[in-house]
């Protein structure tokens, strides 16, 4: 299971994030602070990417073998698909 | 090298055997794995003849989809036509979405895997057979009884989605609406048993070595599919159930006079409904993947990329649901977030697409059909994910919103991105199914006929939408200018279908089904269902070292006919396959399998006879499928789970694994966890459903009084969640008796079902009557649900029991105990959270 989660932790990032933006929109509907925590919500959930892809790219250096060199890099291709979604998504909080 | 299981990857090099085999075991493996014939056809459940019979099936809805299809376009090609009565055209369109995209477009892609996938994978069969034969008669079945009913009236006739108010006994009081509801739901657990099969398939049945590196990329794009239909396909059962309990119960889920909301129900089928698009697409995609390489003849570009691309629609396709709701008036800080996810996803497909163009231009394309296909597809599905782009906007949706711009785009993306392919995959796997091969001169004809049809039908449908033609109205006024563009819709579509009856000339011409002397790889394909198989699948399961197997080693396919890789003989006397480990493809065990019976057929007909009886009101003949289908269904499942007497057997080149695991390693555990994630996944709807309606309306709730009970309730799941963890622990002691795992299991059962009736009558006491308000309705509606499980557990305890008392239990790991203990402890926390969720929300006034 742990190396599902390794692997898929960029898109579950994602999922998270977009959830949780959701759910904030819904609670509190065209108001300043619904904006204000998607924005924040956005930055933790980049800080987190990155956080992860830095620990990610160093595990692959260590990596044992060239099948946990691929499942690392296709987690850290992951977290870069993941973070251009999370960034995306929370120009909405900008820009509504 | 690092192992996953403990496994030494330097056992591999023992393989290839330098030593001869006898023929003697072929001849055994041809016996153990003959098909029946005659009436007992019926019985097969190998995923040659399984898979065939399923892609054939998915095949005619296809054509009986197409055919309404031309009727419907005959209707529109000139203003003030009469082809067909208002209702009558209503039931037409209904049927034509609701047949391709449910009884073509995933079975289609579940069939495929069937029937490709254990070779593609060098298994000897899937790991429930049975399982596969159950899904495909069950689709049969009550797929065609389903399409029957537009003989005689009854068809549904709300829209492929069916919106409630539309689809209320208000508006559609007839049953036309409950064959949709019934028959759909019903299509889904045959979808969903099929999926369970492919992704314990994929991740359990791989050739030793096959790491998920190696995979090849329609496995991964299966994975990926079965995955998404344990996830989306629930809220869809639910959405249905829901709508049939309003219609036959009066519960207004959908009724906002009395606290329902229809927008709950766009919100669970599009839950459903975008994915399934990816879940159309993504099998589709793997397809291609492998048949580009292969008719470029080089290594595919970018095969990580389009790993991350498969994996990332995956994930993305579920936020973005509401972009089919814009028109809804939904916070405008939540429309622009489902516009972004929408526009994101283009990114994985985009990827896919850079790849596939790329691998063409580096490698030497044959013009051939199926490069044909693959490019015309290519073509057609950019052009679809343009406007799909186009229609991510919210301000363009506003104005092409159910205009047959949407139509055009809709056929686009899935033509291009399914059914080319599809046609593709016929001319290019044919080989492997085929005495004959399919006519090169033909299909071409058969392509250039299909791609301009295609064309013609809907690249002017763009502009009939944009000029604000409705979809769904069965004839317009002269004088709009929609006349010319319709008409060449239409003449496109004839054009389409001369192509596809030119594509059934040639199948009747030359398809010539074998399962042992077909004409092979048509293509120089380089994975490993071009080895030579039988009805066993190849003569012995290579050891796999690169995605390209075949063309790395030019040995292999003699090898493994020669039987000089794993497994070349039976070890035990029965059908059986080597089990390997989900990440690395590690040997882990044999699994020993179940052959052809007649208990799968007969489950899937009386299943059927119990939904679809029930949709015409034949209550009586209905409920007496139930029991029928419960029992054939116990009685199939009484074969499987038996140790055979070797304990450990000789894989070859003297590896030695168990014939029997439980736990983690088993597939029968995956299985099981399978199933709990889709029962998961309903209930979470349910919740959602619920707290979304009190979100909406919440003047119309009220705070249940005796709050208390949830205590006692919840206690009593508690102690049978308890019980249950003590007889896995008495399993396992060497001291315990025969009976007394079993009979802990039992208590904790009567627990569970005791706790249920408590939450159950003092709820009913509390007077919230399902009839009045939407609290109501969802309290006895997610009480139901429970309740399902609660007569799932009787089943299994009453299953458990029988199995203990013949001996089949078997000590100290039994997978049937397994199974059991996981449903219990499943359906103890649900009935918790669900006793909890109606005493405490609302919170307050």
């Amino acid at each position: 299971m742990r190396f599902w989660r390794n692997l898929l932790d960029g898109l579950i990032l994602w999922t998270a994030h977009f959830f949780a933006i959701l759910i904030i929109a819904s609670l509190w509907p065209g108001t300043l602070l619904a904006r204000i925590l998607v924005l924040m919500a956005t930055i933790l959930a980049l800080a987190i990417a990155g956080w992860h892809s830095m620990l990610v790219l160093r595990n692959m250096r260590a990596a044992p073998d060239d099948f946990t060199r691929w499942s690392g890099g296709l987690a850290l291709l992951g977290y870069a698909l993941a973070g251009t979604a999370i960034l995306y998504q929370g120009l909405p909080s900008l820009l509504a | 090298m690092t192992s996953e299981t403990g496994f030494d990857p330097k056992l591999y090099d023992r393989f290839p055997t330098a030593e001869a085999r006898s023929q003697s075991e072929v001849e055994e493996l041809e016996r153990i794995w003959a098909a029946p014939r005659g009436w007992r056809r019926l019985t097969i459940v190998n995923n040659n003849y399984v898979g065939l019979w399923y892609v054939a099936t998915a095949f005619l809805f296809f054509l009986l989809a197409g055919v309404l299809a031309l009727v419907i376009r005959t209707q529109l090609a000139l203003p003030l036509l009469g082809v067909l009565p208002q209702e009558t055209y209503n039931q037409f369109f209904t049927m034509h979405g609701t047949v391709m995209m449910f009884l073509f477009a995933v079975p289609m892609m579940e069939a495929i895997g069937v029937m490709l996938l254990p070779q593609m994978l060098a298994a000897r069969d899937l790991p429930f057979p049975r399982l596969s034969a159950y899904a495909f008669w069950a689709y049969f079945v009550g797929g065609l009884c389903f399409f029957c009913s537009i003989f005689v009236g009854l068809a549904p006739n709300g829209g492929w989605f069916m919106y409630p108010p539309l689809t209320s006994t208000t508006y559609s009081p007839g049953i036309n609406a409950d064959f949709w509801l019934l028959g759909i739901g019903f299509i889904e657990i045959s979808a969903i048993a099929g999926a369970i099969e492919i992704l314990v398939g994929i991740l359990k049945t791989r050739a030793p070595g096959m790491t998920l590196a190696r995979m090849p990329l329609f496995a991964w794009a299966m994975l990926v599919f079965a995955g998404m239909i344990l996830i989306a396909f629930p809220a869809v059962i639910l959405a249905t159930l829901l709508l049939e309990l309003e219609r036959a119960l009066n519960w207004p889920f959908f009724d906002a006079t009395r606290g329902g909301d229809p927008m709950l129900w766009q919100h669970l089928f599009w839950f459903f409904g975008h994915p399934e698009v990816y879940i159309i697409f993504l099998p589709a995609a793997g397809l291609v993947s492998m048949m580009v390489a292969s008719l470029a003849k080089t290594e595919l570009v970018g095969y990580q990329l389009i790993v991350l691309a498969l994996l990332g629609t995956g994930f993305l396709s579920f936020g973005v649901w509401a972009h089919h709701m814009f028109a809804t008036g939904m916070p405008t800080l939540s429309v622009g977030f489902f516009a972004a996810a929408s526009m994101s996803v283009s990114l994985p497909a985009g990827i896919q697409v850079f790849s596939w163009i790329a691998t063409l231009a580096v490698g030497k394309p044959s013009y051939n059909t199926p490069t044909l296909f693959v490019v015309g597809g290519l073509v057609t599905f950019v052009m679809g994910g343009l406007t799909g782009v186009m229609v991510a906007m919210v301000p363009f949706d506003w104005q092409a919103h159910d205009t047959h711009f949407i139509v055009a785009h809709l056929h686009y993306v899935l033509i291009g991105g399914a059914v080319f392919p599809v046609f593709a995959a016929f001319y290019y796997w044919s080989g492997m199914a085929s005495r004959r091969r399919l006519s090169e001169r033909m299909g071409r004809w058969v392509f250039w006929l299909m791609f301009a049809g295609m064309h013609i039908t809907f690249l002017p449908m763009h502009l009939t939408g944009l000029m604000g033609m409705p979809r769904r109205v069965y004839t317009y006024l002269p004088g709009k200018d929609w006349e010319w563009t319709n008409l060449l819709s239409t003449v496109g579509a004839f054009i389409l279908a001369a192509g596809i009856l030119l594509f059934l000339i040639d199948l009747a011409r030359n398809f010539r089904f074998t399962t042992e002397n077909d004409v092979g790889n048509l293509y120089g394909g380089g994975t490993l269902e071009w080895l030579p198989t039988g009805l066993y699948s190849t003569r012995s399961i290579p050891v796999v070292k690169s995605r390209q197997p075949l063309w790395d080693d030019p040995k292999l396919a003699r090898h493994v006919a020669e039987g000089r890789y794993l497994l070349p003989y039976s070890a035990t006397g029965r059908r059986e396959t080597l089990i390997t480990s989900p990440v690395r493809a590690e040997p882990q065990y044999l699994q020993v399998m179940v052959g052809p019976s007649v208990w799968p057929f007969l489950g899937a007909v009386f299943t059927a006879g119990f939904f679809l009886l029930l949709t015409v009101q034949a209550y009586a003949l209905s409920i007496a499928c139930l029991p029928l289908a419960t029992l054939s269904i116990l009685r199939w499942l009484w074969d499987t789970d038996r140790q055979v007497p070797q304990k450990e057997v000789d894989v070859g080149a003297g590896i030695m694994l168990p014939t029997y695991v439980t736990g983690p390693r088993a597939h029968g555990w995956w299985a099981t966890i399978c199933v709990l994630v889709v029962a998961g996944m309903i209930f979470l709807m349910a919740v959602f459903s619920y707290l979304f309606v009190y979100g909406i309306h919440p003047s119309f709730w009220t705070i249940p009084t005796d709050r208390w009970w949830a205590f006692p309730v919840a206690a009593g799941y508690a102690a049978g969640a308890s019980l249950t963890l003590y007889g896995r622990h008495l399993m396992g002691r060497e001291g315990a008796s025969k009976w007394s795992p079993t009979a802990a299991l039992l208590f904790a059962s009567a627990f569970i079902i005791a706790s249920f009736a408590t939450d159950w009558f003092t709820w009913q006491a509390q007077g919230f009557d399902p009839e009045v308000s939407a609290q109501g309705a969802f309290a006895q509606a997610m009480l139901a649900l429970e309740g399902q499980m609660i007569a799932v557990i009787v089943l299994m305890a009453g299953y458990l029991a029988a199995r203990t008392a013949s001996g089949l239990v078997t000590r100290p790991r039994n997978t049937t105990f397994d199974v059991v203990s996981l449903f219990l402890l499943y359906t103890a926390a649900q009935g918790t959270a669900t006793a909890i969720l109606l005493r405490f929300f609302p919170a307050s006034g």
